[in-house]
């Protein structure tokens, strides 16, 4: 299992980040940054470049959401809901805040997978008799248990980022009416290329990110099953993930659950 | 190798899905789930897999569609086992997960049965929606079996119990039923079916109706029976209308 690929930061991309503090300052104008911001997000994630995305997303105010909602209360009646473009694109917001989730997810599970503990050596004998000592046998007793309870926290903890990684991406594959799929349908302004650049990335990432479930699924000791339930999420008409995958694709995914199945006969 | 396999389709679909033999791996997978009865969730699984052994088979399209159509009607009939209510599986003393495959007379059972204390219209029309589902009669041998899988039966069942949801006592024969039996589940229940376009499919006989052994008790009752035939008469001329 490897890391997914994250590119560095060009120093062009790093105007772009640098760009959304001026676009977040003022108020009144929090629904095109969050317009804004999921546009170069977009880019970043599209030329594979997941840090760079996480520094745009970290520049949004928490509140941004909250201050959309409360700069369209100022100039319309509460009753009247957001309109489809803005409210697509907090829905966007959202979806490309739960993809990088995934990916610190995956992060934390990756680098504690990496440092197992690993096993000490057994004392050396010392003595001229070629026998070990009382104190050394007891020094080795010791490391030993504490090496076996080493493995079980380590065991634990991978469990819980194993679980943390299912979790959130299943947020983002089950993410309501579609991740990266608008809401409501905007009739004015139509805009086709940033229609085009969520298909893309909804073939690139949900691809993706089955992959690295699976990854993480059968590398954490007894979760191989749970391979069954993500073909039951891909399969669904619910979400109609299935048809996101290429030939392809989908028959590597298919080999890959399959594999996971062989070892829970 | 290949005789050993189809005596062991557990290990054979793999072996298939490996091979790149992606459609026999489907037919495999869907024999797997159609002799699963233990768990509904390694059934739905077996269905997914097989799904997506189709999807990506790379076979012409009409093949694909026919026979995803076809696991998508396995899959919404496990979804009716899902969304049972959650009281009904706790006196069955089981859940989602670990819950045995149910027969669509059972389900249909559950639905409308004593143990769903809280059944609603939305319930009995569930029930309703089942009905396709059981076996065909014509395979049915003894007479027992056949009168157990005839959809008429199962209708006239369903009718019974949503009728027997509301007491029916104090009836006003003058009044339109429609409206002073409208919190009943029974006229819920028609007014549901109706808006879905599905009554027509589901009207039963009002005599054979009478004629069921749990409303005995009712049929005596002349306010009732006339309510009974009033209502689904009215019933009967909207539908007529509408269609016309």
């Amino acid at each position: 299992e490897k890391m997914p690929i994250d590119l560095h930061i060009s120093a062009s991309d790093r105007k772009k980040i640098d760009a959304i503090d001026w676009l977040v300052f003022d108020r009144s104008q929090r629904c095109e940054a969050l317009k804004q911001s999921n546009a170069v997000v977009r880019m970043f994630l599209a030329g594979r470049k997941l840090s760079a995305a996480k520094e745009v997303l970290l520049k949004i105010p928490s509140d941004s959401i909250d201050v959309v909602y409360t700069e369209w209360g100022h100039k319309a009646d509460s009753s009247v809901p957001l309109p489809p473009d803005k409210d697509n694109t907090i829905k966007e917001h959202l979806c490309l805040q739960a993809y990088l989730e995934t990916q610190q997810a995956f992060s934390d599970w990756f680098k504690h997978y990496h440092n197992k503990p690993s096993a000490s050596n057994p004392a050396e004998p010392t003595s001229m008799y070629n026998s070990v000592s009382i104190s050394e046998l007891v020094a080795e007793e010791l490391r030993q248990k504490k090496f076996d309870d080493d493995v079980i926290m380590w065991k634990d903890r991978l469990e819980q980022f194993c679980d943390s990684v299912a979790k959130k991406i299943y947020n983002v594959l089950l993410f309501p009416q579609g991740w990266l799929a608008d809401n409501a349908e905007q009739l004015e302004d139509k805009d086709e290329s940033r229609e085009q650049q969520l298909a893309t990335l909804r073939e690139q990432c949900i691809p993706s990110l089955c992959d690295l479930l699976i990854t993480v699924l059968t590398s954490t000791e007894n979760h191989n099953s749970e391979c069954a339930k993500l073909a039951d999420v891909i399969a669904s008409e619910d979400h109609k993930l299935y048809k996101l995958f290429s030939d392809s694709e989908g028959r590597k995914l298919l080999n890959r659950i399959q594999d996971a199945m062989i070892d829970t006969l | 190798l290949t005789s050993f396999l189809t005596a062991h389709p557990k290990l054979a679909w793999m072996h298939q899905v490996r091979r790149g033999k992606y459609l026999d791996a489907h037919n495999t997978l869907r024999h797997l789930a159609s002799m699963e009865t233990e768990s509904c969730a390694t059934k739905k699984s077996y269905l997914s897999l097989g799904k997506l052994a189709t999807v990506f088979s790379g076979q012409s399209d009409a093949i694909i569609n026919e026979k995803v159509e076809e696991v998508n009607q396995e899959h919404l009939l496990l979804q009716y086992q899902e969304t049972l209510p959650s009281v009904v599986l706790e006196n069955l003393n089981t859940d989602p997960d670990t819950m045995s495959v149910f027969s669509p007379s059972k389900l249909i059972q559950l639905y409308v049965g004593e143990d769903n204390i809280f059944s609603n219209e939305v319930d009995f029309k569930k029930a309703f929606e089942i009905i396709p589902y059981l076996p065909n009669n014509d395979a049915m041998e003894t007479e027992e079996d056949s009168k157990s899988n005839d959809a008429d039966w199962w209708k006239l069942f369903i009718w019974c119990r949503a009728i027997l949801k509301d007491s029916w006592k104090d009836i006003d024969a003058a009044s339109n039923p429609f409206e002073t039996c409208s919190h009943t589940v029974l006229f819920k229940l028609l007014k549901l079916t109706y808006s879905t376009n599905m009554l027509v499919d589901i009207l039963p006989d009002v005599e054979n109706l009478l004629r069921r052994e749990e409303l005995s008790d009712l049929r005596h009752d002349s306010s009732f029976e006339y309510l009974l035939r009033a209502s689904f008469e009215q019933v009967l001329r909207m539908q007529i209308t509408s269609a016309a």
